[in-house]
C-alpha cells in the first residue's frame, strides 16, 4: 500500500499536474487566438476593455449580485468556489507534495481554518448537488458530467477530511490512496471539462463582447452549431 | 480531423519533435551527466554518430551542384534544388545536434574567435559555418521567389544571388570537400580507440567518397518518396542516373576500404567470429557488394522499387560505417559500457523529425520540385472572410489536435525524463561499504580506491560528536554515516510510516506522533520515543529520506572546510586532494609488482 501511495503521490501526480497545467495553457492560447481572429473579422473592432475588465471583476467577486436570483444557490456556489480554491492551494500537505515533486511552494493557511472551510465546502457542494437534482430548470440543463464532477469533488473533500481525523474507521492509507487518485482524476479532467473556467473566466466577458461585434447572421450560425444544419427557432 | 496518411505522418513527426523538445529542456536544465549515458570514458555517443550520418547524407548537395554548375550537365538540373535543400537540412541538423552535445553550448562561437590552427575541430567548425552559410545563400533564391517576398529590395537581392551563384557553388564544393574529409580525420587522432576493421590512414578520403555515394543514393530515395507524397510519378531516367553515380563511387570506396585492410594485413580479423566481424561483414556485403551487384543488372535498373531498395542498402551501409566508427566499436573500458539514455534517444530522433517537417513545409510551399508552384495555404486560411469558416478550416483542426498531442507528449516526458529531484535516482544503486578503522577512519564507500583517510580522533577533539553523528538508529549511540546514507548516490528511505502505523494500532495512534494536524511538520522528533537517536542540530525538521552517501559526506565536510579555509586563509583546506587520494602500494610491494 505504501508503494502505491508513493507512486500516486509521485510519478502519477507529476504526470497529471503536467497535463493539467499544459492543458489549461493550451486552452488559454487557443481561446486567445480564436478571439484575436474574431476581432479581426468583426466589422466593429473597438472594444471597451475597461468595461469588460470591470464586468469580469464583478463576476469574480459577486457580492452585490448574490441576492438577485436564487440567493441560496448563488451563496452555496460562491462558498463552494472559495472552499475548493483555498483548501486545494493552501493546505500544507499539498504544498509539501509540490515541493517534493517540483521544488516549488508557498505559504500555507493554518490547518484549523482549512478544516472549517472543508466542512463549509462539503455542505455547499452537497447543497449544489441537491439544487441541481430538485430544481426542474437546473435538472433540464444538466448533463451527466455536471453531476459526476460534483460527486467527484465531494468525494475528494470527504476522503481528505476523514484522513486527517484520527480514529475514523477507514484505514489511513486507503483513504489517502482514494483521495490522491480521485484528486488526480479531477486534475486530469479540468482542462477538458467545464472546470476549465478556472483559467478561462477572464476571457468569458471578452468573448461575449467580441461576439456582439460579429457580422449579422452570426446568430444563425450559432443556432446551426447548436442544433444541427436544420436549425431551430428560438 | 486527421484525414489521411500524410497528416498522420506529420502528426507522428510532431509528437517526436515535442518529446525531444521536452528532453532538450531537461538536457539544458540539468546537464549532460544527468540526462545522457555519456561520461568521461564515453564522451562520444549517439549524437556524434548521428551527426556524422547527417553530414554523409548531405553529400548530394555539393555533388549535384558540381554536376550542374561546374560540369554543365543540364539533365541533373531538376534535382539541384532538392539536393541543396537536403544538404541545408542535413547541415542544420548537424549544428543543432552539436549544440546539445557541447558541454558549454553557449561557447559554440569560440572556434571562430579563437583560432587554433593545429586543431582538426577548428577546421571542422569553420567549414561547417561557412558551408552552412553558403547553403543558405544557395537556397535563398527558392525562398525569395515565393509571392510573400515580392518586394523591390528582396527582388534585387534575388537578382544578385542569381548572378553570383557560381561563386557560392564553387565555395560550397571546396568547403564540403574539406569538411567531409576532416570529419574522418578526427579518427586519425585516436587510432588506439578505433577498431582495426574500421581504422584506416585513408579515413578522410573514405569519408569524402562514401559521402558522395550516400548523398546521391539518399537523393534518389527522396525523389521517389517525395513524388509519391505529391501523387506524382518519379522520373526513372533521373533515378537511373543517380544510381549510376552512387554505384561508381560506392565501388571506389569499397576498393579503398577493403584494399587498405588487405594491405595492412587486418582483413583476416574479419573472420574471427566476433560481433565486430559480423557487423563489418554485414556492412560490406549488404551495404556495399550487394547494391553494386544489383545495380549492375539491367533488369534491376528498370524498376523504381528495386532502385530504391539498392539505394536504401547503400545509405544503410554508409550510416553503419559512421555509427560503428564513432559509437559501436569505439574502445571504452569494459566496466563502463555505454547505453544511450532516454533523453539522448528522444533528442536524437527529434532532430531528424524536425528536419523532415521543415522539408515537408518547404516542399509544399516553395518551388523546390520540378514544375511545382507555391501554395500559400496559410494566407488562404487567415484571410478567409468568415469566422465560422476559419474554425472549420483544416489548419484550425490541425492546430487544435497537435496542441493536444503536445500536452500529453510533454507531460509524459516530464514523468519519464530525469529532473532535479530524481537526478540521482538515474545513477545505479550501489550499497555503501562501512568505513574501516577508528582513529584514522578509512572512508571508501564504493571501494573505488578514491578514498578519504579521515582523522577521526583529531576531529573528535575539535568538534562535538553530534556534528557528524546527527541521528542515531534506535538503540545505538554513534551510528555510522553509511547506516542511513546507505546508497552511494541515491537517497534512501529511513522512516517507514506504514510500519509505525501498523505497530501502533492504526488511525487511533496518529496523535501519538502528530501534534494536531496530520503532516510531516507536526511529527514529533524520533528521540521522543527512541531516546538513543539523539537528534543533532543538523536535522532540524523530520525527513523521510537520507541523501545519498556522497551528497551527505560532502554536505557535512565541505561546509566546515570551506569556512575554515576562508577564516585561516588556507586555500588548500577546501580542495579535493586535501581529503581524497588514491592509495599507492608500499615501496616494497611496488617493487615486487614490478618484478612480477
Amino acid at each position: 500500500m505504501d508503494l502505491w501511495l508513493a507512486l500516486a503521490k509521485g510519478v502519477f501526480l507529476r504526470f497529471v499536474l503536467a497535463v493539467t497545467i499544459l492543458g489549461l495553457l493550451r486552452h488559454v492560447a487557443l481561446s486567445l487566438a480564436a478571439l484575436w481572429v474574431a476581432i479581426r473579422r468583426a466589422p466593429a473592432q473597438s472594444l471597451d476593455l475597461r468595461q469588460i475588465f470591470g464586468e469580469t471583476l464583478a463576476w469574480l467577486f459577486p457580492i452585490r449580485r448574490l441576492h438577485r436570483n436564487r440567493f441560496g444557490y448563488s451563496l452555496a456556489s460562491f462558498l463552494f468556489h472559495v472552499g475548493v480554491l483555498f483548501t486545494s492551494l493552501f493546505l500544507v500537505n499539498h504544498i509539501d507534495i509540490l515541493r517534493d515533486q517540483f521544488g516549488i511552494g508557498w505559504y500555507a493557511i493554518p490547518k484549523g481554518i482549512l478544516d472549517l472551510l472543508a466542512v463549509v465546502t462539503i455542505i455547499a457542494g452537497s447543497s449544489l448537488l441537491l439544487f441541481r437534482i430538485y430544481a426542474s430548470s437546473s435538472r433540464q440543463l444538466s448533463q451527466l458530467s455536471d453531476y459526476g464532477l460534483l460527486v467527484l469533488i465531494l468525494g475528494i473533500f470527504w476522503s481528505g477530511f476523514l484522513a486527517g481525523r484520527p480514529g475514523n474507521p477507514i484505514p489511513y492509507a486507503w483513504l489517502m490512496l482514494f483521495h490522491t487518485l480521485s484528486g488526480a482524476a479531477l486534475l486530469l479532467v479540468i482542462p477538458y471539462s467545464k472546470i476549465a473556467h478556472c483559467v478561462l473566466f477572464p476571457l468569458i466577458r471578452l468573448g461575449s463582447a467580441v461576439g456582439w461585434r460579429l457580422a449579422p447572421l452570426a446568430g444563425g450560425k450559432v443556432v446551426q452549431r447548436l442544433h444541427g444544419p436544420e436549425g431551430r427557432q428560438i | 480531423m486527421i484525414s489521411n496518411w500524410r497528416e498522420w505522418t506529420k502528426t507522428i513527426l510532431w509528437g517526436v519533435v515535442l518529446a525531444g523538445g521536452a528532453a532538450a529542456v531537461m538536457r539544458f536544465a540539468f546537464g549532460l551527466g544527468v540526462t545522457t549515458g555519456l561520461d568521461d570514458a564515453t564522451p562520444w555517443g549517439l549524437w556524434i554518430a548521428l551527426k556524422l550520418g547527417f553530414v554523409a547524407l548531405s553529400g548530394g548537395g555539393f555533388t549535384l551542384a558540381a554536376l550542374v554548375y561546374v560540369f554543365r550537365l543540364e539533365s541533373y538540373r531538376p534535382l539541384v534544388r532538392r539536393a541543396i535543400l537536403l544538404a541545408l537540412l542535413g547541415y542544420g541538423s548537424f549544428i543543432v545536434s552539436l549544440i546539445f552535445d557541447l558541454g558549454l553550448p553557449w561557447h559554440i562561437y569560440m572556434p571562430i574567435l579563437h583560432w587554433q590552427h593545429h586543431s582538426v575541430m577548428f577546421e571542422i567548425a569553420w567549414c561547417v559555418v561557412l558551408y552552412f552559410s553558403v547553403l543558405v545563400l544557395e537556397f535563398s533564391p527558392v525562398v525569395l521567389e515565393h509571392p510573400f517576398f515580392q518586394n523591390a529590395v528582396l527582388q534585387k537581392a534575388l537578382h544578385l544571388l542569381h548572378k553570383t551563384t557560381p561563386v557560392w557553388v564553387i565555395a560550397g564544393i571546396v568547403l564540403s570537400t574539406l569538411h567531409q574529409s576532416s570529419l574522418g580525420a578526427l579518427f586519425l587522432m585516436a587510432p588506439h580507440r578505433v577498431h582495426p576493421l574500421w581504422y584506416s590512414a585513408w579515413i578522410p578520403v573514405q569519408f569524402f567518397i562514401s559521402a558522395i555515394s550516400a548523398g546521391v543514393m539518399f537523393l534518389l530515395l527522396e525523389v521517389y518518396l517525395a513524388e509519391r507524397w505529391f501523387n506524382n510519378e518519379a522520373r526513372l531516367d533521373l533515378m537511373q542516373k543517380l544510381a549510376q553515380i552512387g554505384k561508381f563511387t560506392l565501388g571506389l570506396y569499397l576498393i579503398m576500404r577493403v584494399g587498405d585492410l588487405l594491405w595492412r594485413g587486418v582483413l583476416p580479423s574479419a573472420l574471427d567470429g566476433s560481433w565486430q566481424s559480423v557487423l563489418f561483414a554485414a556492412e560490406i556485403l549488404l551495404g556495399g557488394v550487394l547494391p553494386i551487384v544489383l545495380l549492375s543488372l539491367p533488369a534491376i535498373r528498370q524498376h523504381k522499387e528495386t532502385l530504391i531498395t539498392s539505394a536504401a542498402l547503400v545509405v544503410g551501409g554508409v550510416l553503419s560505417q559512421r555509427m560503428a566508427l564513432s559509437m559501436f566499436t569505439l574502445w571504452r573500458p569494459a566496466e563502463q559500457p555505454y547505453t544511450p539514455a532516454l533523453a539522448e534517444v528522444l533528442i536524437a530522433f527529434a532532430i531528424p523529425a524536425a528536419a523532415a517537417l521543415l522539408y515537408l513545409f518547404a516542399m509544399e510551399n516553395l518551388a523546390v520540385r520540378e514544375g511545382s508552384t507555391q501554395a500559400p495555404r496559410i494566407h488562404e486560411a487567415l484571410s478567409h472572410p468568415q469566422w465560422g469558416a476559419y474554425q472549420d478550416h483544416s489548419l484550425w483542426g490541425v492546430i487544435t489536435q497537435r496542441s493536444l498531442l503536445a500536452v500529453f507528449v510533454v507531460a509524459l516526458a516530464v514523468v519519464l525524463l530525469p529532473n532535479q529531484n530524481n537526478a540521482m535516482a538515474t545513477l545505479p544503486k550501489q550499497p555503501v561499504q562501512a568505513g574501516r578503522g577508528w582513529e584514522k577512519l578509512i572512508l571508501d564507500g564504493n571501494r573505488a580506491s578514491y578514498q578519504v583517510n579521515f582523522a577521526h580522533a583529531e576531529h573528535q577533539e575539535r568538534l562535538d560528536c553530534q556534528v557528524c553523528h546527527h541521528l542515531n538508529i534506535p538503540q545505538d549511540d554513534a551510528s555510522g554515516c553509511w547506516q542511513c546514507h546507505s546508497d552511494f548516490s541515491q537517497p534512501t528511505t529511513i522512516f517507514e510510516h506504514g510500519l509505525h502505523q501498523r505497530t501502533l494500532q492504526g488511525n487511533a495512534s496518529c496523535e501519538n506522533c502528530h501534534a494536531g494536524a496530520h503532516n510531516r511538520h507536526t511529527a514529533i522528533d524520533c528521540q521522543e520515543c527512541h531516546a538513543s537517536t539523539e537528534q543533532g542540530e543538523r536535522v532540524s525538521t523530520f525527513t523521510l529520506e537520507a541523501p545519498g552517501y556522497v551528497q551527505a559526506m560532502h554536505g557535512v565536510c565541505l561546509e566546515c572546510h570551506q569556512r575554515e579555509s576562508q577564516a585561516r586563509g588556507r586555500a588548500d583546506l577546501a580542495v579535493c586532494s586535501t581529503c581524497h587520494f588514491i592509495p599507492q602500494p608500499a615501496p616494497e610491494g611496488q617493487a615486487r609488482l614490478n618484478q612480477e
